[in-house]
């Protein structure tokens, strides 16, 4: 009985053992050439997408009077500024991905916008420069609108009258 | 034949597992692509090895193969089929194995996902998860084989054991499992990072999903052991803080922290010493758990230096918490944060006291857990330290916590002004008042009230909340009511789920303080035909009858009850003892339970004579004891919230992972 138990064991231990070296010495070529590089690129995506959500929860915290005016203010320029320094890191990383550094670009472009906006707006009413609640939130909804489709938040093109993807009617912003 | 290749199977995925916990270690140092590659097939081989093994336990179990030492201690050739299949789960060996195939479900799973992705993290993940794997493979090859013959092939097992014989206890320990090994996935991230110095945010995103899942296992786990223990302890409670339980209860309320500490860091970039140490703690005590329920040290410390396992667990355990430690200490230059906390009254202290909170209670559940362990060791003598000691300590500590889920949700980043202070706590405060005043007319008891009045204020705040949230998205989106509250929770479900989660703590919350401060019980003999009266219920005792079953004996009594006043029949219960056959001296017992919404009906059978012309039995009135299932539903209904992904974000990742692959 001995001897029958070895061979069934090693018919099966023996291709599971070759399956794991095999790596080894066939190295796949597909897997991870640039590695660096995209783990660097999904490490900053990660990065800009949290601040992303900061800054729309930031927004709700605003509505939902759970923030003040003056900390809304500072934390909102605070979380800008880092999503624009991430958006031109990304950028730098993978400037080949030209689809997505034509997305970013813009998104870029409508954040400084805003900011510019809110700030300008404030000026021109002579006030503090800090803009009624419903000034700043409207600018930033109007931002949204036109670059993530409100029915299926896919992305969508600046001056697209249709989300691409689910094809319901997109609201162009004023003023683009 | 067959048994000797599962044990060898065992044996060969101890070898790879070793290789592949390498091969990721130094490809990820070196970042050796063929290396982290064979660490990803050492993964999946792993699996492939622990499954076979498993299989052929499965099939010694279900053909009553008795020369296995394993299915000839916890089987019987009447044990239903059901039971033999649970059967692999029921003793030391077996459970062990289990754990190991679990984690290695889990380790492809995860594999599977972030095959291409994340390619600094993965190598040391895989070595992790390899690393537990090793653990448990070195104590099925060395110390627990569950493939280990008799030599002989006896004519029937000895049966499993019989307080495990029961549709609970057959999900339940399944869904610890579930839970406890999940857990290694953070805990495997965490070590990642620290490996790699990727400290960012990048892996406190990654692992929110893949806590959150083990969470609810561990979460639904504990609450059918308490139901288990509920319906066959009958002792009218559902947890004791038995050594078991807590077991159970220690890694959940680490986890529990780190998945609300980790939201902070995403946020704010602090804390993060704090979330590596909760995670670490939750593996810590997740094999800490394991050991205490394997090795039998808590009831004597004897007992553990006869157990085959306890010191293979004891230099695990201490190997991890070095290495950690060094690891910790070595990268904690890297983990400053980077803002800090401004003021008392930020959700950021809120955390902060939240982290404390779980930490502290995590800390006293240990030690009196542990401290009969202690005392025996030092004065040789055992003192325990029972429910009251638990309930006295954490029951303020719960309360504290129950309070700050109020609290917390309601403050704003960085500081809340008196403003702020004002709009969100004024009606909350005012509607808890009236609440609190109402109670106490009701039972003029401060304790209880105290217990029930901050879980209607948590429920306010959470109402309050909801109508908030509902509100913002009509000013913003223009939507009717219920499209707002779907899309609160469908776009913004990472808090509107933790809301539910939290709405379920209350109602747990609220059926400990009913069952802890309002139950009524009695014990009484009755004749058949004559009833007793109890809490505003009459207790018929009708017959008693006996009925066989296929390894067993069941005894079961007919109850009939009614209102006192009114006399109106409300129901019938059965409550039943089961003989078995092998074990006829350890009979077990299945209460007879009439459930109500604002109270349980409960009965125990604790003798009969005559047989059965009169019989003793215990008779508890539990007030809103199914507030804690209920509220155990609304949990798993919460986390699946919480879980399910953000419309926009699945597209938005792929657009941006996709085409650096194709181009790679």
């Amino acid at each position: 009985m001995l001897w029958p138990t070895i061979l069934i064991a090693l018919l099966i231990t023996i291709p599971v053992l070759i399956f794991v070296v095999w790596p080894l010495f066939f190295p796949s070529a597909k897997v991870m050439v640039d590695d660096l590089d995209e783990s660097r690129l999904a490490e900053l995506v990660q990065r800009k997408d949290a601040v992303l959500q900061s800054i729309k929860e930031l927004e709700f915290d605003l509505h939902t009077s759970k923030i003040s005016q003056a900390d809304f203010q500072l934390l909102n320029t605070r979380l800008r500024h880092q999503a624009i320094g991430l958006m031109r890191q990304i950028d730098k990383v993978a400037p080949e991905v030209t689809e997505l550094e034509e997305a970013l670009e813009k998104e870029i472009m409508k954040l400084r916008r805003v900011d510019g906006d809110v700030v300008h707006a404030a000026h021109k009413n002579g006030k503090a420069p800090q803009p009624s609640p419903k000034k700043a939130v409207s600018d930033v909804t109007e931002d949204t609108t036109d670059r993530f489709c409100r029915q299926c938040g896919a992305r969508v093109n600046e001056g697209d009258r249709f989300c691409a993807k689910c094809g319901a009617a997109l609201k162009v912003a004023a003023g683009s | 034949m067959i048994f000797d290749i599962g044990y060898i199977l065992l044996v060969a995925a101890l070898i790879l597992a070793v290789f592949g916990i390498i091969t990721g270690f130094v490809g990820g140092q070196r970042r050796h692509v063929a290396l982290i590659d064979s660490s990803f097939h050492a993964v999946y081989a792993v699996a492939a090895l622990v499954g076979m093994a498993a299989i052929i336990l499965w099939y010694a179990l279900l053909t009553d193969k008795f020369q296995v030492k394993y299915v000839w201690g916890h089987s019987e050739r009447a044990l239903p089929t059901f039971y033999k299949f649970a059967a692999l789960w029921g003793g030391q060996a077996g459970s062990l194995l289990f754990w190991t195939l679990i984690l290695s479900i889990f380790s492809v799973a995860l594999v599977t996902a972030y095959r291409r992705q994340y390619t600094a993290l993965m190598p040391y993940v895989n070595s992790v998860m390899l690393a537990t794997s090793t653990f448990f493979l070195v104590l099925l090859v060395f110390a627990v084989n569950p493939f280990e013959q008799l030599g002989v092939i006896p004519a029937d097992g000895q049966g499993l054991e019989p307080l495990l014989q029961n549709y609970w206890m057959v999900i339940h320990p399944v869904m610890l499992y579930l839970g406890y090994v999940g857990m290694t996935i953070p805990f495997a991230f965490a070590v990642a990072a620290l490996m790699s110095k990727k400290l960012g945010v990048e892996w406190v995103r990654i692992v929110r999903r893949w806590t959150l899942v083990p969470w609810v296992f561990l979460s639904a786990g504990i609450l059918m052991g308490s139901q288990w223990a509920y319906m066959e302890l009958g002792w009218g409670g559902y947890w004791a803080w038995d050594p078991v339980e807590n077991a159970s209860f220690l890694p959940w309320l680490t986890a529990t922290g780190f998945l609300h500490s980790i939201l902070i860091q995403e946020r704010r970039g602090i804390l993060k010493v704090w979330n590596i140490v909760l995670i670490w703690l939750t593996y810590f005590l997740v094999i800490l758990g394991t050991f205490t329920t394997r090795s039998g040290i808590i009831n004597s410390v004897h007992s553990f230096a006869q157990s085959d396992v306890g010191i293979f667990f004891l230099v695990f355990l201490i190997l991890n918490v070095f290495g950690f430690l060094w690891l910790l200490f070595d990268r904690l230059p890297l983990l400053r944060s980077d803002n800090e906390i401004e003021s008392a009254t930020s959700r950021e202290a809120a955390f902060l006291a939240n982290n404390w909170l779980f930490t502290g209670i995590a800390f006293a559940t240990l030690w009196g857990t542990f401290f009969p362990m202690f005392s025996e060791i030092i004065t040789g003598e055992r003192i325990s330290v029972a429910a009251p000691w638990f309930n006295k300590v954490n029951g303020p500590l719960f309360l504290l916590l129950l309070l700050l889920m109020g609290v917390g949700p309601l403050l704003g980043w960085r500081r809340t002004s008196m403003e702020g202070l004002r709009k969100q706590f004024t009606w909350p405060l005012l509607i808890t008042l009236v609440g609190a005043v109402v109670l106490y007319m009701l039972t003029p008891r401060i304790i209880p009230v105290l217990g029930l009045t901050i879980c209607f204020f948590v429920l306010v705040t959470i109402v309050q909340e909801f109508v908030r949230g509902v509100q913002a998205r009509r000013i913003t989106s223009g939507e009717n009511p219920p499209v707002a509250f779907y899309n609160l929770l469908r776009r913004n479900g990472q808090r509107y789920g933790g809301y539910i989660v939290h709405l379920a703590i209350v109602l747990i919350g609220v059926a400990v303080v009913g069952n802890e401060f309002y139950q009524s019980t009695a014990s009484v003999t009755l004749d058949q035909g004559q009833g007793t009266e109890l809490a505003g219920y009459v207790f018929t005792y009708n017959s008693l009858e006996a009925i066989r079953q296929s390894n067993r004996t069941e005894i079961h009594a007919d109850f009939t009850i009614t209102r006192a006043e009114s006399g109106r029949v409300v129901g019938s219960l059965t409550p039943q003892r089961n003989l078995y056959d092998k074990t006829p001296d350890r009979p077990t017992s299945e209460v007879g339970l009439k459930v109500l919404p604002t109270e349980d009906l409960y009965v125990v059978i604790n003798s009969w004579s005559d047989n059965g012309d009169r019989a003793t039995f215990t008779i508890f009135v539990n007030p809103l004891t199914v507030w804690m299932w209920i509220g155990g539903l609304v949990l798993i209904l919460g986390t699946f919230i919480c879980i399910w992904p953000h419309p926009s974000r699945r597209p938005s990742a792929a657009a941006v992972y996709s085409p650096t692959l194709e181009a790679a």
